[in-house]
Formats: structure tokens, C-alpha cells, sequence
């Protein structure tokens, strides 16, 4: 998402030779064209998934498209028991990472802001937390620790390349 | 409220009010006057409307008697603008039933002049009668005897609003010298009067305070056992209908009354007139019923109408044939009645009749 | 006779179409896509300002006998109406004033002539679902009463969760039950016209994930918070929270649900959300005495009614509401308790979490509705703007505005039916028939009907007994007419079922034995089917048929008074709004006399700019001026006002000082309004120191040039939604966004700050205000407390107000400063003394009712309306006026004014003339005839309401069917009943 505001900010050129686009739609086209398989019983304890504010409704408004849909598509390919934080999608909490804020000195800040992102954690109760994004990870594990849950947190791509079919 | 004392008492009270009233025609303050008199027909003086003070002689507002309500009167004199200021001498309870009525547009008091006084009460006719037979003066005789006030009816000697209110004038005699009063100004307007009739303002009478607190206490004191011994008759339903047991409906007491003031009484319409298989209905449910039917219904329908109202005249009792104290239980209900609405009769002619009175809002406000 | 129109939606604009039609003379069918009539009001049980329900004030007035005289939320009974539930138009086709107009009836399962509204189906069938009347707080049945208290209470089929298992079927008595049945179409034609009045629905808040609505089950509807409030409702009226009924002690409203939401593509306000969340919030803290802390969040609180700012203020003070001006994004579920959590960001940006028992979300209207595809057919009218959310009384105008377009393709007025007394049968003693029906012998086990026959043979008066096994079906009604006329009857009693079931039937008998409505008595014989035992059961119901039956024999006959109509109008105000109602009148064929105190008609709108607004307004004065029946009189004066409704007569003063009478059937009074003043905000100081009018004037007439301003500031409410002058004046803030839109568009690198306290932009304004932000239009609130300073020194205008967002002041030093300062109407103190009608305190006319009768002044046959009336922009006005208009055709389109059956009169003989009738009469029908020393009831304006009756301490009032004596003895029946 960064690269590409970047790129379309001070390298406009790059676009007259080159395609960019997300994870995500990698992902879709893969598994919708059957050049990945994944293994649905792999991942069948309760999954919930974060919509980080980069890939939702920051790229809506920059780019004129949230992806919301498509990694819950990719979900339902392969887990069976994945469920919505309340609320989701464009409506979805900030987890306040800020993006970055990790990196930053500004700790009681940073976990302040945590607090309604494990809150919702908490009311769903999941086994794994799944998100694309990693300021996201990072500011979650990060959180939930201090909170002394105890709940694995992955990339989205992480447990599709876990669920890949070998052959 | 200011005191015009009299210190010349050769005239006598009497002819002291006499003169005062005639010096309203002669000086023309007035153009008519509206004062109990007697006259040569009757041996109880009568409400009389005099033009010309040389007939006043029988004038004698004191005299302890009231053989009917002057508000009545008063409210006929006035019922529409004549264009006359008349002098309206009445009791306070008389003053206070001319209130109610005004109250309701039955007339109106611009261009009157109220005179009032201390009233110590009155006597029933018959009772009045013998007295005065017995020697002249029977009002200097009674205001100065403590043996005949005490023959003033029941309802005057329970009465504790014996001082006037929304009157211009009052003919004090309540803690004078015997054989003196004075004229006590209420108004401006009774001020001007008093002084072009050429009174000069004084002290105020050397024991009034003292005689009307006594006669407040003792009259209130008797209000009380009055009351109390009623509300324990009637505390029952049979009480009730032993007390009005002879009532003939003749409607006397509706007569007398000074605020039953309705053009047609709703008892005289159809609403009540039976038809005979009606009243013989009501013999066939209950084996047996007393006639006239709606005794036990025109008291408790007055009760309601007008016992806002009541001013305790207790004219009602002395006009019934069957000797039921009427005016007792009129007033005992009423106390309670206008306690309820915060409604004090006469009070004050803007003060709204609790009936009468429209509020917006939901129940128990 | 023909139907003159179809009306879709039986909401309350359907109603009041249908009955400005119906009072005319015109049948009407009347559709709803429901069971029941009354649409979203149905389930609404307080309005305010009075927090009462008021919905029958929709009744007709004039002529009420052809109408219902009860609660309007238990049906529509008018004589020229007809009520189709359950149907919906599926075409429409033709030229206007020939329409061929298709409905489908969906199939309810219950033959309504066959239902005895017993209620058996109902306890025998299995499925219980959610109750949509309740809004899911209680549950009901799959045969079930789509709204509990409407008559006839037929009961039908949600076909949609019927199990199809045929035990109501079975539990029928009548037979009244097919499972199997097909919808059927009903075709209408020719008909003039057809009018849409299907409203919208509400915003379901269960399809975002934000409010929790479904899920959380404290989490209510403002609907939903009515129904629990209601005493007919799934608490009976205790403010319980859904989840445990516990009592609410903590409540919050979150504003704005599905509106004013880019996201959700909902750029719009729905306009009545504000007033109704501070209704609800006063209603809930009533019902808990106070014991009870309300917030409302919200982004503006848009009271842009006349009345609404007061209301809402008073509100606040009495009962300590806290508004927190913060949209709230989402709710959030306590963690071990039903509550829930509010998050928000207070006046001094401090982050705010509270818990509440209850969220009310005020839910606006529904998007993404289409309209049908007839929508645009001539003939075809739908109210302005369908699917907008309004207000009452803004529904209604926009009904009768929308009932004037179908009645203009329909020719004059339809004479009204004379109905015919029997004088000479009324005349004679009275004598009563009593029919008893055997209810298909259904009651054989409890009523002895042989016992009551022999009993009342022997009674006195005896009536004359007819026997019948069922009254309700036709047959039956034709046996009581043929026994009416064999016996000559002039009383009827009917002891059979409910009786309201029948009201049109009676009626019809009524009609045709040419005797007055109130001389038939039903009596709902299962009322006595109590569980006693059969002999106490037949005892009870006899005692109320002899008490009955006695009663009428004492009813007289009213006396009638028959007034001819003069069929013209007086206008009073050549504006916009006085403009359409005279154009209305005599469109429909009615004389009219526009006066106007100018010399030059047109009010405010002569200072219009070129522009669509201004051309609408030339082609009114032009259609006025060269309207043969408008007579126009300009610079003319009204010195006085006499009569009553129907035969008016006015004095007017020519402009050469000469006096004229116009004589007139009834009058609209518009003698509109224009800018206040003000001196707040060094007003007149400076020259660049504008309102918001002479602004839009001077862009419109491109005297001003946007590009001479580079930095403009903006003070909204100048002067004004603040006492003395505590209203909001509607218009300002639309008009200051498009002022702003204007001048950035023509110079976008002006600078432009808008100071206010609420942005009032309602409706589909919503819109332009999204653009002025887009366009960059800076927007700094403020309350009355930080008003914005203004000083004027050295010829610059300095601007200091306090921005809550950096919480420190801004310095503006702006080139423009325009105020808008709001309208006042035209002093009216001699006019409404000529009219002996009453102004609110701020000098607006006011109108019988703001929700119900927002044209009608206090007095019969005075109308009122435009800016005189409240602030309104140039559209509302002339929807007014053609609402004002048909207000007065319902006098003027009849050649005469007949006595209803109950009205009051008085018995002169008993009469003191005390006089404490007359102001209390709530229709000001009762005047003193000074010349004949007489009170005087107005029968055309009385509405037989009974105040007076129970008033006068002389029992001198007559109310016509409900006299003393009856009633005396039916009491007298009733206590020796109770005490044998």
C-alpha cells in the first residue's frame, strides 16, 4: 500500500511499464485459477480476522478500493470456522499501530490504543488471529501480551502457504 | 382602613346611621339607597330602596333581623348598568353571596356603594318580633345586651365572618363606649365619603380589637361543636335521611338562598318530572318508597352546585316549615368543600369558581 | 357513482387525501400494502408538542356525520371512502381524468363477511413468531390481528410462516378459514386520478455491524422505544429494558442512523429524527419520573420547526437532558452485564466512555427504494418527495396539496348528499324496535334470549322484538330494514356483536328509513358472557337493553339548522403562499377577493433574483392577475371581519378611502413575513456587513461580485434561537451554504468560515452542505455561551470566535460578514384581532394544531398559512397555500352547511349568561348575541366535543342524543342493577 502511494506519488513513470498490485489479488487468482490447492481440514479451530486500516479504508480512499472481500474469500477456501470481529470490514477498529508505531518510543501511547482492538478479541474468544498486515502483527502479538492472552497471531499468506497441497 | 369615631352619642346609634344614610340622598352622593326599613305593613323590617330621605325614618340597618337574604336584592338592582350609584347596606354575608353572584354575570358592583357593619347577628322573625314588642329600641336594646345576643339563630352564633370584606364602608359598634360607634372607611372611595359628609378621622374605638378577638374566639369555639355534632349525624346514611327525614321539597331553602341562583331550578324540569310507571318502578325494586321521591337528591344536588358558595347566611333554615337546620348542613359540607379548593366564598370577585376552571394536563398533576 | 380517485398508503397522507376528497363529495378507494390502516403512526402513540396521540383531529369537521366520530386508529368508516387492505396498485393506464387503475388483493386467508373477529383460530395455531407491531419485543401468531385495536378486528394469514396445518380451520365457527386461496385483481375505472402516498420505511440498523442492533438486545429503534413505551405495547408501558426487565436508568440516542452517512450513500437528513429523539427522551423521563438519565449524541440538532427550539429547550431544562454534540461510531457490549458502552469525544476533545442500559438508534428513512414504474403517468401524483421523511404536518399539506392536483382533474366539486328525515315519524311518540340476534345460536348456552323477550313484552313501552339467528349477514340486514318499514319504528336497538363491525350497515338503515344515525343503538351482547352463570348473564343483559331501549325513547330529534354557503373566498395577502390559495380556489370554480396591502402583489417574492424560483412566481402573479373569478384589490386594507363559517362578511378600505363589504364563505389569511434585524454583531456598522438575503439577492442579481471577497465569515443565528426571539427561521442556513457554494465556485481561492450553532440543512439540503465542506468551506460551531465577537474598527471588521477543535479563538479579519439574522412575520396584531384568532408569542399566526390542522386557525372557516403562519422558504409557502385552500373548499364546495347529529345548543330559558362557556370552547364556537342578550352556539363550527355541557353550572346545554333525562335514567337503570 505504501510502496504503491509512494511509487504513484514520485514515480509515476514506473506504471507505463509495470503492473502492481496486492497480496491479495496473487492470492485470489491462484486459488481461483487451481494453481494452488490448500488442504481444508488443516485449519479448523476458530479463526478470527483483523481488517488492518492500510488495505481497508485507507486504500479505499486512495485508490478508490477497500479489500475486504477478498481475503474473507480466501478464508472461506480452506477454513472452516472463521469469524467476523464485530464490528468488520470498513467499520472495523484500528488496532493503533499507526502503521509503524512499533518503532516509535511512544509505548504507553501505542498500548493505549490497543485497548478496543483486544476488547473485541477478548468478546470473540478465537484460537488464532489472522491479518495481512504487519504493523498490525506486530502491534496485536504486542498487545495481547500485555494483556496476558494468549493467542497465536499469523499472516494470512502464512497459513495459506501452511495449508498448500505439495505434489 | 380608617376609623371616623362618633363622640356625640345624644342621637343614639340608630338615628346616628339614619342621618348618616339620609345626608347620602340630601347630598346628592348617592341617587338611591338600598337599606332594611320597617314599614307600617310588617312588624319585621324589610329590605327598601329609598329615593328621598325624608321617607327614611323606619331606616334601621342594626336592628338584629334579615327576614330574607338583601344580596337578592342587591343583585336585581344591579343586574345591568342603570346609570344610578346606589348605596347597597348590607351584612357580610350578604356582601359575600353579591360577590359569588357577580363572580357569575348575574350582576355587577361598578357604581355601587357597600355599606356594612359588625354583625353581631340576627334573630328569627318570630323571635324578633316578640322582642320588640315587649319596648322601643330594640336595636339599642340589643346592642348593648349580652342576654338578647344571645338569642341570635344558630348559624349567626356559629359565625366567625362577622367583619365585613369589599365593603366601602363599616358601621362599627364592636369595642365602642356603649351607646357609641364609628365609621370605619375600607376603601378610598368610602374615605371620600365619610369626609364630605364631614367626619373627621380618629383613634381607632378604645376595645375593638379585644371585643371582636373575644367574639371570634367564642363564635369559632361553637363553629367547632356545631360542626363536629353535624358531621357525626351525617357521618352515616341514615343520619343523613333522619336528618332531612321531612323535607317536602317545597324548595323553600332554594328560595332564600342568596347564590342558587339558577333561571329555572333543573328539580322544576323534566329531568324530574316521573312518569308514573317510573315511580312505580321504584316502589315494585324496593317494596316501599317515600313521597315526594329526590328528597336525599335536591340536598345532595345542591350540596354540590352551590356549596362552593354557601356564605352561611342560614336563611335556608329559618325558611323551612319542617324545622330541618338546612343552613347546618350546608355549611359543615361546605367548610370542607371550599377547604379542598383553597375557595373561600366573597372573597375576591376575580377568584375563579373551582367548578368552573378548565386545566390542560394528565390526571393526578 | 364513480371513483374519483385510488389512493396508495394508508398511512396518515393517504388518510387526509382521502378525506379532503371524501369531504368534497368524491368516492375514493383508499389502498394499503398492509392489513391495517394508519402506516408507521399506528404504532406511535404520543406526538408532540402535548404528547398526545391527536391522530382523530385528522376527522372531518364539516359534515362529521359522514364520517367516523371515534378514535381514528380503529378504522376508516367515511361513507364516500373505501378501504382495501392488504392491496397494492399494479398499474395504471390512460390519459389523466380516464385511468384504468389495476390493484392486486393479496389473499388473507379469512373471508372478512364471514369473520366474527372471535379470536378461536388464533389460540389454536402452533407458530409464534416475532410480532412486528411490537417490533420483535413480543411474539404473535401466524393467524393473527395485524394492529390489536383496529376494527373490524378480522384476523388474517401471514402465509409466509403458516405451517398449513388446518387447525383454524377446523376452530372456525363461521367457516370463515380458506388456506387455499389466490390473490385477486381489482380493476377501477375510469377513475381521475391516483395519488401515491406509500411513504418509506425506516432504516434497518441490522444491516451494519456498528450498533449491535440484533445482536445486542438493549440496542432499540426509536420505534421500538415507542412500542416499549406504550401502555398497548410488550412492557404495557414500563420502561424495562429488553434484555432482563430491569428498569432503564441510563439512556442513550444515538443520532443520524442511516443518515448523513457518505458511506452508506445516505447523503441526506431525514429531518424528524432530532424532534422525535427529544420526544422520546421526554416521554421516557415522564414515565420514570425523572429517575432517569438521558443523552442524546448527535451532529446538529435540527429543530428548524416553529415551535421546535422551545420545545427542545424546555426539554432540556426540566428535565436535565444532556445533548453531547459527538456522532458516536459505534456500540460496544459491557462485559459481564447487559449494559452497553458509548465512546465519545467531549466539547474539550477528552476522550468519554459511559455505560447505558438502553441505546435508542434514531433510525431515518430507508434508501435505495425506487418508484413504481406508473410513477410518472399523468394523472399521477405523489406527494412531494414520496420517500422523504416528514413531519406531520408537513405530510398533511403535502397530502392536501397532492388531493388538490387529483380534485382539479375531476371538475367543481361533488354536491354532497342531503340526507332526509322522516319528520313526521320522529314526530310521533317514540316507538322502539329491538331486534335480538341468536348469533347462529352460538349463545344458546349462555343468554337466555327467550327470557328477555318475555321480560321486555311486559315492560312498559314495550318494544316491538324481532327475532333473528344472524343479524350480520346480509339477509339479516334486509329482515331489520323490511321490519323497520312494516312497523314504523322510529327507535332501533340492535342486540347482537361488536358494534362497530357494522357501522356502514347501520348507517345504510339508517339512510333508508330516513332516521337520524343516533336513533340506532348496538349492543355487543358477549360483553355479559362473563363466566357467571347463565340466568346472572341473561339478568346483566337485559338490564342494559331496557336501560337501553329507554334511553332512546328519550332522545329527541335535533333541531337542524340549514345555512346557505356564499361560495366565495377572501384572500388576506398577496404573496406566495396567498398567490396559490387563490389560484387553488378558483381553479375550482370558487369567486375569490385577494387583497393585498401593496400596491404590488408578489410579498417576499418580489425580491427574488432571476432564477427558477422567480419564474415560478411570474407564472402565479400572471395565472392570478388573469383569473376571470380573481378579483384582485392592492393597496387595500381589511378594517373588520363578521359571521360565521360559510356566510363571512368583511370590510375593506379602497384606496380612495372608500368602504366595501365583501361578503365571503371563508378566508386565508397570509400576510406573510420578511428579514428580522438585529443589532448583535455590529449589524449596521459597516458595509461589508451583510444578512444572508440582501447577499443571495446580490449574487442572484449579480450586484455583489464573488470575486470582490477573498475572506468571508458567516455568523448563523444572528440575533435569533434565542430569546426574546427563541425560534429557528428554517431558511438561513440553506440559503448561507449556497451563498458560500456561489462565491467559492466563482473564487475558489476565497476563504470562507461559517460560524454556527446547529447547520439546519434538512432533507435533501443535506446534500449542498456535503458540498460546501468538499468545496472547503471551513465550519466552526458555537453555542450561545462563546458567541462569536465582532468589532468594527478603522473601517476593517474583526471577527474572534472560539474554535472548539483547537480550543483557542481564531482571529478572522474578513472583507464580508454576513448575518443570518431570520425572519419575522408581518405584525398581525390588528389582524388577528379582526379575526378574533391568537398569535404564538412571537407574533407568527397560530395555526388549531401545529401536528394536526396546520392550516386551520382556532376559528371555523379561518385559515391561515405562509410566513405569517412560520418560517417556510417559497415552496413550502405555496404548498400551504393550496393546503389552505383546500381546507376552505370543504366549506366552500357546498351550497350548504347542515347541523350534525351532535351538536350543542342552548335552552335559553334555563341559561344565566354567566358566560363561562364561551372561552372554554376549544372550536371558539360559542359567542354572546348582544343585541338578543342570548349565547349562541355556532353549529357549523361545534364539533359536539361536550365541554360546554359538562361545564355550564345551569345544565342549560343541549348535546342532541345525549340530553339529561336519558342519561339520568340510564344511570338511575344501572344502580338498581348493582343494588338490588
Amino acid at each position: 500500500m505504501a510502496t504503491r502511494s509512494g511509487l504513484e506519488k514520485w514515480f509515476p513513470e514506473f506504471f507505463e511499464k509495470h503492473k502492481a498490485f496486492t497480496v491479495f489479488d496473487l492470492l485470489v487468482t491462484y486459488i481461483s485459477s487451481g494453481r494452488i490447492t490448500l488442504d481444508k481440514n488443516l485449519f479448523t479451530m476458530k479463526i478470527a480476522y483483523h481488517d488492518p486500516c492500510n488495505y481497508g479504508r485507507k486504500s479505499e480512499e486512495k485508490f478508490g478500493h477497500g479489500y475486504y472481500e477478498e481475503p474473507r474469500w480466501i478464508l472461506s477456501q480452506f477454513v472452516s470456522n472463521w469469524v467476523d470481529l464485530y464490528p468488520a470490514g470498513a467499520n472495523g477498529y484500528c488496532c493503533g499501530g499507526g502503521g509503524g508505531t512499533m518503532l516509535t518510543p511512544y509505548k504507553e501511547v501505542r498500548s493505549h490504543y490497543s485497548r478496543k482492538k483486544i476488547e473485541q478479541i477478548k468478546r470473540v474468544n478465537p484460537e488464532l488471529i489472522v491479518l495481512p498486515c504487519h504493523s498490525c502483527h506486530g502491534q496485536i502479538k504486542q498487545a495481547l501480551a500485555e494483556n496476558n492472552m494468549d493467542i497465536p497471531v499469523k499472516y494470512l499468506w502464512e497459513i495459506v502457504a501452511e495449508a498448500l497441497i505439495m505434489d | 382602613m380608617m376609623m371616623y369615631p362618633l363622640n356625640s352619642p345624644d342621637q343614639g346609634i340608630v338615628q346616628t346611621v339614619r342621618s348618616m344614610l339620609q345626608e347620602l340622598l340630601g347630598k346628592k352622593l348617592a341617587d338611591a339607597v338600598l337599606v332594611l326599613a320597617s314599614n307600617p305593613w310588617s312588624d319585621v323590617p324589610m329590605p327598601t330602596l329609598f329615593t328621598d330621605p325624608d321617607r327614611m325614618e323606619g331606616v334601621d340597618p342594626l336592628a338584629p333581623v334579615a327576614p330574607v337574604s338583601s344580596a337578592r336584592q342587591a343583585s336585581a338592582l344591579t343586574r345591568s348598568p342603570s346609570g344610578k350609584t346606589v348605596v347597597l347596606v348590607l351584612r357580610p354575608c350578604e356582601i359575600r353571596a353579591l360577590i359569588e353572584l357577580v363572580k357569575l354575570n348575574q350582576c355587577s358592583l361598578e357604581n355601587a356603594i357597600i355599606i356594612s357593619m359588625d354583625c353581631l347577628g340576627r334573630m328569627e322573625n318570630k323571635i324578633f318580633s316578640d322582642e320588640a314588642k315587649t319596648g322601643p329600641g330594640i336595636t339599642e336594646r340589643f346592642l348593648s345586651s349580652p342576654e338578647l345576643q344571645g338569642k341570635i339563630t344558630t348559624t349567626c352564633s356559629t359565625c366567625n365572618d362577622f367583619l365585613p370584606e369589599n365593603a366601602d364602608i363599616t358601621l362599627c359598634t364592636l369595642g365602642a363606649e356603649p351607646g357609641h360607634m364609628g365609621f370605619e372607611a375600607l376603601t378610598d372611595k368610602g374615605k371620600a365619603l365619610l369626609e364630605s359628609l364631614g367626619f373627621k378621622k380618629g383613634d381607632d374605638l378604645p376595645k375593638r380589637k379585644q371585643d371582636i378577638a373575644a367574639l371570634a374566639d367564642k363564635r369559632s369555639l361553637s363553629k367547632k361543636e356545631l360542626f363536629d355534632a353535624t358531621a357525626l349525624q351525617m357521618s352515616t346514611i341514615d343520619g343523613f335521611q333522619t336528618f332531612i327525614g321531612r323535607c317536602l321539597n317545597c324548595y323553600n331553602c332554594r328560595t332564600a338562598c342568596p347564590v342558587c341562583y339558577c333561571k329555572e331550578c333543573v328539580f322544576l324540569t323534566d329531568v324530574f318530572a316521573h312518569p308514573p310507571e317510573l315511580l312505580l318502578e321504584r316502589a315494585t325494586r324496593r317494596g316501599a318508597v317515600k313521597m315526594p321521591t329526590d328528597t336525599s337528591m335536591f340536598h345532595l344536588t345542591r350540596l354540590s352546585h352551590i356549596g362552593h358558595a354557601c356564605v352561611g347566611c342560614g336563611q335556608c333554615s329559618s325558611v323551612c316549615p319542617s324545622d330541618i337546620q338546612v343552613a347546618d348542613m350546608f355549611r359543615t359540607v361546605s367548610e370542607k368543600t371550599q377547604a379542598f379548593f383553597n375557595y373561600t366564598p366573597g372573597r375576591d370577585v376575580t377568584e375563579p369558581i373551582p367548578q368552573l376552571v378548565v386545566r390542560n394536563g394528565k390526571r393526578g398533576d | 357513482m364513480n371513483i374519483h380517485t385510488v389512493i396508495a398508503g394508508a398511512g396518515i397522507s393517504g388518510i387526509r387525501a382521502a378525506f379532503d376528497l371524501a369531504e368534497l363529495g368524491h368516492r375514493v378507494v383508499l389502498l394499503d400494502k398492509a392489513p391495517s390502516s394508519g402506516g408507521i403512526l399506528s404504532q406511535l402513540d404520543h406526538q408532540f408538542p402535548d404528547n398526545h396521540c391527536g391522530m382523530c383531529t385528522l376527522l372531518p369537521m364539516i359534515d362529521r356525520d359522514k364520517g367516523p366520530q371515534f378514535c381514528l386508529r380503529k378504522g376508516i368508516f367515511h361513507d364516500h371512502v373505501t378501504f382495501i387492505p392488504s392491496a397494492e396498485i399494479v398499474s395504471v393506464k390512460g390519459p389523466a381524468g380516464q385511468l384504468s387503475v389495476v390493484v392486486e388483493k393479496q389473499h388473507t386467508g379469512i373471508d372478512p363477511l364471514k369473520c366474527m373477529a372471535c379470536g378461536s383460530c388464533e389460540s389454536v395455531c402452533p407458530v409464534s413468531v416475532p410480532d412486528g407491531f411490537n417490533e420483535g419485543y413480543s411474539t404473535r401468531k401466524a393467524v393473527f390481528l395485524p394492529v390489536p385495536h383496529q376494527i373490524p378486528n378480522h384476523r388474517i394469514i401471514d402465509f409466509s410462516v403458516c405451517t398449513r396445518c388446518g387447525e383454524c380451520v377446523k376452530a372456525c365457527p363461521v367457516s370463515a378459514i380458506n388456506l387455499d386461496g389466490e390473490a385477486r385483481k381489482l380493476e377501477f375505472n375510469p377513475v381521475n386520478a391516483v395519488i401515491l402516498a406509500t411513504g418509506s420505511g425506516q432504516y434497518d440498523p441490522a444491516q451494519s455491524d456498528l450498533y449491535g442492533f440484533g445482536v445486542l438486545p438493549n440496542v432499540v429503534t426509536s420505534k421500538g422505544l415507542e412500542r416499549i413505551m406504550s401502555s398497548s405495547g410488550p412492557s404495557k408501558g414500563q420502561l424495562f429494558r429488553p434484555s432482563d426487565n430491569k428498569p432503564i436508568k441510563r439512556m442513550a440516542f444515538l443520532q443520524c442512523v442511516g443518515s448523513r452517512n457518505l458511506m452508506e450513500n445516505a447523503d441526506h437528513c431525514s429531518s424528524v429524527c432530532c424532534m422525535f429523539a427529544v420526544k422520546e427522551a421526554v416521554m421516557a423521563c415522564e414515565k420514570s419520573h425523572d429517575d432517569l438519565t438521558v443523552s442524546i449524541f448527535y451532529m446538529d440538532m435540527r429543530t428548524f420547526g416553529r415551535d421546535f427550539q422551545r420545545y427542545k429547550d424546555q426539554a432540556e431544562t426540566s428535565h436535565g437532558l444532556r445533548f453531547i454534540r459527538c456522532r458516536v461510531h459505534s456500540v460496544e457490549p459491557c462485559e459481564n452485564t447487559d449494559g452497553m458502552k458509548i465512546s465519545y469525544v467531549n466539547d474539550k476533545g477528552m476522550y468519554m466512555e459511559e455505560t447505558v442500559d438502553l441505546v435508542v438508534l434514531s433510525t431515518g428513512k430507508k434508501t435505495g427504494l425506487t418508484h413504481p414504474d406508473f410513477y410518472q403517468n399523468e394523472g399521477v401524483f405523489a406527494l412531494s418527495d414520496t420517500f422523504d421523511f416528514k413531519d406531520i404536518g408537513e405530510s398533511l399539506v403535502a397530502a392536501d396539496v397532492a388531493a388538490g392536483k387529483a380534485m382539479a382533474l375531476g371538475g367543481p366539486p361533488h354536491t354532497p348528499e342531503q340526507r332526509i328525515f322522516d319528520t313526521q315519524r320522529l314526530s310521533k311518540k317514540a316507538m322502539p324496535l329491538l331486534v335480538l340476534c341468536q348469533c347462529g345460536n352460538n349463545l344458546s348456552n349462555d343468554l337466555d334470549l327467550d327470557l328477555i323477550e318475555s321480560h321486555l313484552s311486559a315492560m312498559p313501552g314495550a318494544p316491538q322484538i324481532l327475532k333473528l339467528e344472524q343479524a350480520c349477514g346480509a339477509a339479516g340486514f334486509e329482515s331489520i330494514g323490511t321490519a323497520l318499514t312494516s312497523s314504523q319504528a322510529n327507535r332501533v336497538v340492535i342486540a347482537a356483536c361488536n358494534p362497530f363491525l357494522f357501522d356502514h350497515k347501520i348507517k345504510a338503515l339508517a339512510r333508508d328509513a330516513q332516521l337520524p344515525d343516533g336513533f340506532f343503538k348496538t349492543l355487543d351482547m358477549r360483553s355479559h358472557v362473563t363466566g357467571k352463570t347463565k340466568n346472572e348473564q341473561t339478568q346483566s343483559l337485559l338490564s342494559q337493553i331496557k336501560s337501553t331501549v329507554n334511553s332512546l325513547n328519550l332522545t329527541l330529534p335535533v333541531y337542524r339548522e340549514k345555512r346557505t354557503v356564499t361560495p366565495s373566498a377572501l384572500v388576506v395577502g398577496g404573496g406566495p403562499a396567498g398567490l396559490s390559495a387563490a389560484f387553488c380556489l378558483a381553479s375550482a370554480g370558487i369567486d375569490v377577493d385577494l387583497l393585498d396591502k401593496e400596491s404590488q402583489l408578489g410579498g417576499n417574492g418580489i425580491h427574488f433574483s432571476p432564477g427558477p424560483e422567480k419564474n415560478s412566481l411570474d407564472k402565479l402573479l400572471s395565472s392570478v392577475t388573469n383569473h376571470p373569478k380573481i378579483r384582485v384589490h392592492p393597496a387595500t386594507c381589511l378594517t373588520r371581519h363578521q359571521g360565521l363559517a360559510g356566510v363571512f362578511t368583511a370590510t375593506i378600505t379602497t384606496p380612495n378611502a372608500v368602504e366595501q363589504k365583501i361578503p365571503h364563505g371563508a378566508a386565508i389569511v397570509a400576510t406573510g413575513g420578511g428579514q428580522a434585524q438585529t443589532l448583535d454583531y455590529c449589524a449596521s456598522q459597516h458595509n461589508g456587513i451583510l444578512s444572508v438575503f440582501d447577499l443571495a439577492k446580490g449574487l442572484g442579481d449579480k450586484t455583489l461580485n464573488p470575486l470582490d471577497f477573498s475572506k468571508v465569515v458567516m455568523i448563523q443565528c444572528a440575533g435569533t434561537r434565542e430569546e426574546p426571539r427563541n425560534y429557528c427561521s428554517r431558511i438561513c442556513c440553506t440559503k448561507a451554504l449556497l451563498n458560500a457554494i456561489a462565491i467559492k465556485e466563482a473564487n475558489p481561492s476565497a476563504s470562507i468560515h461559517i460560524f454556527y450553532r446547529d447547520m439546519m440543512s434538512y432533507g435533501e439540503s443535506e446534500k449542498i452542505y456535503t458540498r460546501a465542506r468538499q468545496a472547503g468551506i471551513l465550519f466552526i460551531p458555537f453555542d450561545l455561551h462563546k458567541k462569536p465577537q465582532v468589532a468594527v474598527n478603522n473601517q476593517t471588521i474583526h471577527v474572534t470566535g472560539f474554535d472548539p477543535v483547537l480550543q483557542e479563538d481564531v482571529q478572522l479579519a474578513p472583507d464580508l460578514l454576513v448575518l443570518s439574522t431570520g425572519i419575522v412575520p408581518t405584525d398581525n396584531q390588528i389582524i388577528s384581532k379582526i379575526f378574533h384568532i391568537n398569535t404564538t408569542q412571537d407574533g407568527f399566526l397560530k395555526e388549531a394544531n401545529s401536528k394536526w390542522r396546520p392550516v386551520d386557525s382556532g376559528r371555523e372557516g379561518i385559515f391561515v398559512c405562509g410566513l405569517a403562519r412560520a418560517p417556510l422558504g417559497f415552496q413550502e409557502a405555496m404548498d400551504e397555500g393550496i393546503s389552505a385552500a383546500m381546507r376552505a373548499l370543504r366549506i366552500l364546495g357546498r351550497p350548504f352547511l347542515e347541523t350534525p347529529q351532535v351538536t350543542a345548543r342552548v335552552r335559553h330559558s334555563l341559561c344565566s349568561r354567566c358566560q363561562a362557556c364561551i372561552p372554554e370552547c376549544p372550536y371558539q364556537a360559542r359567542y354572546l348575541d348582544e343585541e338578543n342578550g342570548k349565547i349562541m352556539v355556532d353549529s357549523v363550527s361545534c364539533q359536539g366535543c361536550g365541554a360546554c355541557a359538562s361545564l355550564c353550572p345551569n345544565s342549560s346545554i343541549m348535546m342532541g342524543q345525549f340530553e339529561e333525562k336519558g342519561i339520568m335514567d340510564s344511570i338511575e337503570f344501572f344502580l338498581n342493577e348493582a343494588c338490588p
